[in-house]
């Protein structure tokens, strides 16, 4: 690449809605509860919402979000306030999140699944004063708002469309107002923090819109779409899904979570609904294509734009994807941590190969970014990625306080830009593409979900029988797996007894595959515990007490109390 | 694998139980799904667990949420299996 000019977008076309309408140039001014209004306006009568076998149109779900908006100004809640939306995936939980935005809050979607006190410690740190739930969820709401007050008295109420609202924090109490622009509402996801406290981050209205604008005219999304929406609404990909369908007047179909893990299921409700357009994580495409059937009866034939983000696509399975797609299915490789929102794309290109590496392509319209080398310089060798752009986020809420990660960096063409640091290492190609090559941190990918091994490992460490513990992401025959090896506290400690305390304090996706208990951790030379032998380390390696079998003349395993089980 | 109540047995194994619950519960009728029991991997291991320990193929078009609602609806699904499908 030029060594003057930083990785800009490319081909750079101005960001316009589908239609070519409003959005001229900006999505600064954008409020995603706007995209809903505007379509509303645009096409009253089209399906705008369809779950469980009901279907709302634009004119009705903006009816109900007016309303609902209404009922949480009188419930207390007004611009700024962190509002969390704790429901399962359901057109009740769409509604209460546009209301929401449309009141002014600042929207936090949280999962019921979650252990309630994972969730208070999410509502603690991104200093939520609301949570909004439904009746089946109302319990376990209850008691997470009662660990997330810490004892102070908690209110309630309900709202239309069987929702409640529960109050956590009245008057003084209530965090400090967030800057511009999220005084004014904003949208709030988490990711695994180092601590074991959840990091909320923290996106504007315009973060979001502007991602949610280029997707939508980047895909060619039009009014008549029915966009598959299969993730929880707790992960980032979700934003696609609500509000670049908003921004085109198409229709957003949301799968039933229990579907999720049966990827037969998947592709038959894509084909029951004649779902258009479909974004996943490659974890679900790869079970589509191997279990699902579409290796033998094809896809969906209403499908006609695919995406996929957050973790590594097999390569002969994606091949085997590009075959069955052609020229006449554009399938994307989407690539940001949700920091950034999307910040890099690629239109995979239909012959691509196996062999082949593949890119995560070029910066997003307005985004730039920029790969630095350990002294901070632009390098067009290995080095931290870095991302700069309207997608960029405001920063993190911890403890209920903002805190700004970002830096301000020079990049090669001189300008010094608020970038963000991903952590993510890569290098830029001559192709001015992104070529991703692992991270700076303990961070992994797990069935598309990040996760910071030392977030699980404080976990595990809370634990009042745990001395000590390492969790580590293994290589080798179960790379993948997140495995923590762990030294009880004197009594007896079982892998099983360990697990069930966790799944308390853990959601489920972040469990541990394995706990092995051990006598002792290994240390380097230096002293410290060798992570890197612990994550090579065979499974059926001795790992309590290791002697010698003098008989066979080989090492065997005398671990008369260990008990291995896979969570 | 002779009765619903040695399926119970199995799949209750692959389960994390969380404080507070008792594997012990897990009936022909405990609703797996609605409860959040059974994620991606559980019900791998599970199918898993059936071809390796007992013989029992789910052909892939079976394995559905609708057989995975309650032990008794995978149990059916196995008293009905074709006869080829144990090995």
């Amino acid at each position: 690449m030029s060594p003057a000019e930083p990785l800009r977008p490319h081909p750079a076309g101005p960001l316009t809605a589908p239609d070519g309408g409003r959005f001229p140039g900006s999505a600064d001014d954008v409020r995603l509860d706007g995209l809903l209004a505007r379509a509303a306006a645009l096409h009253p009568e089209r399906p705008a919402l369809a779950a469980a076998g009901e279907s709302w149109t634009y004119a009705e779900v903006e009816r109900g979000v007016e309303t609902l908006a209404g009922q949480l100004t009188a419930a207390g809640v007004v611009p700024g306030d962190r509002v969390g939306v704790y429901a399962p995936k359901s057109a009740a939980a769409v509604l209460a999140i546009y209301a929401a935005l449309r009141a002014g809050a600042v929207v936090a979607p949280l999962d019921p699944a979650d252990p309630p006190a994972r969730t208070a410690r999410m509502a603690r740190a991104a200093g939520l004063s609301v949570l909004l739930t439904p009746d089946r969820s109302l319990p376990a709401g209850r008691s997470a708002a009662a660990e997330a007050a810490e004892g102070a008295e908690t209110t309630e109420g309900t709202l239309d469309h069987g929702l409640n609202w529960l109050r956590l924090r009245v008057g003084a109490d209530r965090p400090a107002p967030l800057p511009a622009p999220t005084d004014r509402g904003g949208y709030i996801l988490f990711t695994s923090g180092s601590t074991g406290w959840p990091k909320g981050v923290l996106l504007s209205h315009a973060n979001v819109a502007h991602f949610a604008l280029w997707a939508a005219a980047e895909l060619g999304l039009r009014e008549t779409d029915r966009v598959g929406s299969q993730a929880s609404l707790t992960f980032d990909l979700t934003t696609f899904d609500l509000f670049s369908t908003a921004s085109a007047g198409a229709c957003a179909v949301l799968m039933p979570d229990l579907l999720r893990a049966f990827p037969r299921d998947v592709v038959g409700w894509l084909r029951e609904h004649r779902i258009t357009v479909f974004y996943a994580v490659p974890s679900l495409y790869h079970g589509m294509l191997q279990r699902g059937g579409i290796a033998e009866e094809g896809l969906p034939p209403s499908l006609r734009v695919a995406a996929f983000a957050g973790e590594p696509f097999v390569p002969q399975l994606l091949e085997k994807y590009l075959g069955l797609m052609g020229e006449r299915i554009p399938f994307y490789n989407l690539y940001g941590p949700t920091e950034t929102n999307v910040c890099t794309y690629l239109r995979v290109p239909p012959d691509w190969r196996a062999g082949q590496e593949l890119s995560v392509g070029r910066p997003i319209a307005g985004d730039v970014v920029e790969v630095l080398d350990e002294d901070g310089r632009p390098t067009d060798g290995e080095g931290e990625i870095h991302v700069a752009g309207p997608t960029v986020f405001q920063g993190y809420l911890q403890q209920g306080e903002l805190r700004d990660p970002t830096r301000t960096v020079p990049f090669r063409d001189g300008t010094v830009r608020r970038a963000y640091a991903t952590g993510d290492l890569g290098r830029i190609d001559d192709q001015n593409r992104v070529l991703l090559r692992g991270r700076r941190d303990s961070q992994v990918k797990r069935r598309g979900h990040r996760i910071d091994l030392l977030d699980v490992e404080s976990a595990v460490l809370d634990l009042p029988q745990v001395a000590t513990a390492a969790v580590v992401a293994k290589e080798g025959a179960h790379r993948g797996e997140i495995w923590a090896y762990v030294q009880s506290r004197g009594a007896a400690l079982t892998a099983r007894t360990l697990l069930t305390e966790l799944r308390a304090a853990l959601p489920q996706r972040m469990l541990p595959d394995r706990v092995i208990p051990v006598a002792a951790l290994p240390l380097t030379a230096r002293g410290k515990v060798d992570r890197l032998a612990l994550s090579t380390r065979a499974p059926d390696l001795p790992h309590t007490d290791q002697t010698i079998d003098q008989r066979a003349g080989r090492t065997t395993d005398r671990t008369t109390d260990t008990e291995e089980i896979s969570a | 694998m002779n009765s619903v109540e040695d399926l119970c047995t199995l799949i209750s194994s692959k389960i994390t139980w969380g404080r507070g619950e008792d594997p012990q519960q897990l009936t022909a009728d405990t609703p797996l799904l609605e409860m959040g029991l059974l994620d991606s991997l559980a019900i791998m291991e599970i199918v898993s667990a059936l071809d390796k320990e007992h013989g029992l193929a789910l052909p892939d078009g079976e394995v559905v949420a609708a057989n995975f609602r309650t032990p008794k609806a995978l149990w059916t699904l196995i008293e009905n299996l074709p006869a080829g499908a144990a090995k």
